[in-house]
């Protein structure tokens, strides 16, 4: 199976049905693609990415991902740890902890050495640019650093796929861009499939494929 | 970076709030750190005077509140030493009385020959010599309340309103004989009305003697009329406040932990309820809803720790302040034991446990979903 997320007539309702945020949706996205899910806000969008990271249950319908059953899955917290990297719209780091630890973070559920983890976590954030910064706490570092360091925390767990949602969403449009770019080069690097969810038109454009989504439908 | 090293990290967030809550926890602590200790020092004061000289064990009336109130017949005495397996028995007199500005003074009236006698009495004469057989105006000073009282051999010394001139400075290892003094039987009996009577006897058993056999023989020999005393686990056969203090110590222990427990309740329900999005995301990251659990737990056990160490080093200052109160110290030996250290740290540790609870099972239930809550 080469699609690393499928999803079948999925439906997810809030409020005793009465509001529909996903409507009969069906996606697959292959592995190690890079896609864009595009709408306005209460498209769906989140409701989706919750669906895809495990995050919660549909309704109905059916969602696989990286060939497990979603709506199988017992212990939907290991599932993440071991297959799902987030990367949150607000960077969401904890704010007394260095640039470092919040990448550490993670990497507690992981059967790894403690030397192990710390190189793991230079070398992540070496990858994103931050090699020099380190030992700084978030409110040291500027909102395009604090947005990479959680895209490093993010591939701590080496997950299969990382999810963002709206990761350009507090940051100016240039900063913006080197974000998106510092993703699709993860992408392209590790090979690691990448699901963005952006409102941001201009965000879209790197994305090789672009999903639109309205009223819980992609279109 | 460790799993404690976070804990510790989150703790010191808000130093304030974690200072403030240690501190609500510590004044328990030090209160319970104190009592106990006091406690533990009444209970060695009586050891103590058990233990000193050499008899094995003492013997009381039965069916008393305090140890002050026992009367026994001086015949008694006479009748214990007879008793098969008995080495010496000998009467003593023990009262207290104000002295000067010393509420709480022990005197003891014992028989000139107990005295000089070592090997039951245990008093050392380290200055001068004893009081004179039957005197009625000598006495022998213990060394904690000449120095208290500042009496040298030759002084004058009123005592219930009679005068006494000091002939010697006794040591026993009791605090409160050596906080107190020795007078001859006859002179105390008469200043207390309570000619031919006696207090207690001091038992000296042979050396082959089965000292449980002995013990239950004689209380067989005189039920409801003698208690015998082998240690301070039977303290409370004769002295029934013991067991009141005991009582309120726990009492208030309890106390500590519950009021303790609330701040420490109070100030993890407001951490947990302000990290929610973070929580969110340890959850959402993979943290399973057990290490969440351990974290917020974590955090409230070490506010008991932090709080028993500085409760425990407060409650020893408080007691050396105590101390400085000669009127204290006359009859108070504040005991250390590691007990009280052990209790100071279990009672920190329930107030960790109990405030951690249900501030960490809340946590534990909060949804990944709150971390991509944008509101």
């Amino acid at each position: 199976m080469n699609n690393i997320i499928e999803a079948k007539n999925l439906v997810k309702t809030y409020e005793q049905g009465r509001v529909r945020a996903l409507d009969d949706l069906n996606l697959e996205v292959r592995r190690g693609e890079f896609v864009a899910i595009q709408g306005p806000s209460g498209s769906g969008k989140s409701t989706l990415l919750h669906m895809i990271g495990a995050l919660d249950r549909p309704t109905s319908g059916e969602i696989f991902v990286c060939g497990m059953d979603l709506t199988k899955v017992k212990n939907l917290d290991e599932f993440r740890s071991k297959k799902i990297g987030f990367v949150f719209q607000l960077h969401n780091l904890i704010p007394t902890l260095t640039a470092l630890e919040n990448v550490l973070i993670p990497m507690f559920e992981l059967k790894l050495k403690k030397k192990e983890k710390i190189n793991k976590a230079k070398e992540l954030l070496k990858l994103i640019g931050l090699e020099k910064r380190l030992n700084y706490i978030p409110p040291k570092l500027s909102g395009g650093e604090r947005e990479r360091v959680a895209i490093a925390r993010s591939l701590a767990n080496d997950p299969e796929i990382i999810l963002a949602d709206e990761p350009t969403g507090n940051v100016d449009s240039k900063t913006g861009e080197k974000i998106i770019c510092l993703l699709r080069d993860v992408n392209k690097k590790k090979g690691t499939t990448l699901v963005v969810v952006t409102h941001d038109s201009v965000i879209a454009e790197h994305a090789p494929r672009v999903l639109k989504l309205v009223d819980g439908k992609i279109v | 970076m460790s799993f404690l090293t976070l804990i510790f990290k989150n703790l010191f967030r808000n130093k304030i709030r974690t200072l403030l809550t240690i501190l609500g926890i510590t004044i328990g602590i030090i209160t319970i750190f104190t009592l106990s200790s006091i406690t533990e020092g009444l209970k060695k004061g009586y050891t103590e005077l058990l233990k000193a000289g050499k008899a094995d064990f003492m013997i009381g009336q039965a069916g008393i509140a305090d140890l002050m109130f026992s009367t026994i017949s001086e015949d008694k005495a006479e009748e214990i030493r007879n008793i098969e397996g008995v080495d010496n028995a000998v009467g003593v007199i023990m009262t207290a009385v104000p002295i000067e500005n010393m509420p709480f003074f022990v005197v003891m009236g014992i028989e000139k020959e107990v005295v000089d006698e070592t090997e039951i009495s245990g008093i050392e004469i380290i200055e001068g010599q004893s009081f004179a057989k039957e005197a009625e105006n000598e006495i022998l000073l213990g060394k904690i309340s000449a120095k208290n009282l500042d009496k040298h051999i030759g002084d004058k010394i009123t005592l219930a309103g009679k005068e006494f001139k000091v002939t010697g400075i006794s040591e026993t290892g009791s605090v409160w004989q050596d906080g107190g003094a020795f007078l001859s039987l006859k002179t105390l009996q008469a200043m207390q009305k309570k000619e031919g009577k006696i207090t207690m006897i001091m038992v000296k058993k042979d050396v082959d003697a089965d000292i449980h056999e002995l013990t239950q023989r004689i209380e067989d020999t005189y039920p409801d009329e003698l208690v015998t005393i082998k240690s301070i686990d039977e303290i409370s056969k004769v002295d029934k406040g013991m067991q009141a203090i005991d009582a309120t110590t726990w009492t208030i222990s309890l106390l500590a932990i519950v009021i303790g427990g609330i701040g420490v309740a109070n100030t993890m329900i407001m951490s947990v309820y302000e990290r929610t999005r973070e929580i969110g995301v340890l959850r959402a990251v993979g943290w399973k809803r057990r290490r969440i659990i351990s974290l917020i737990l974590g955090e409230s056990f070490f506010i008991g720790i932090l709080a028993a160490a500085v409760g425990a080093l407060l409650g020893t200052g408080v007691i050396k302040l105590i101390m400085l109160v000669p009127q204290v110290s006359a009859f108070l030996e504040p005991s250390y034991s590691i007990n009280i250290f052990t209790r100071a740290l279990g009672v920190a540790l329930l107030v960790g446990l109990f405030g951690g609870l249900y501030p960490a099972y809340r946590a534990s239930r909060l949804s990944p979903l709150e971390a991509l809550r944008y509101e």
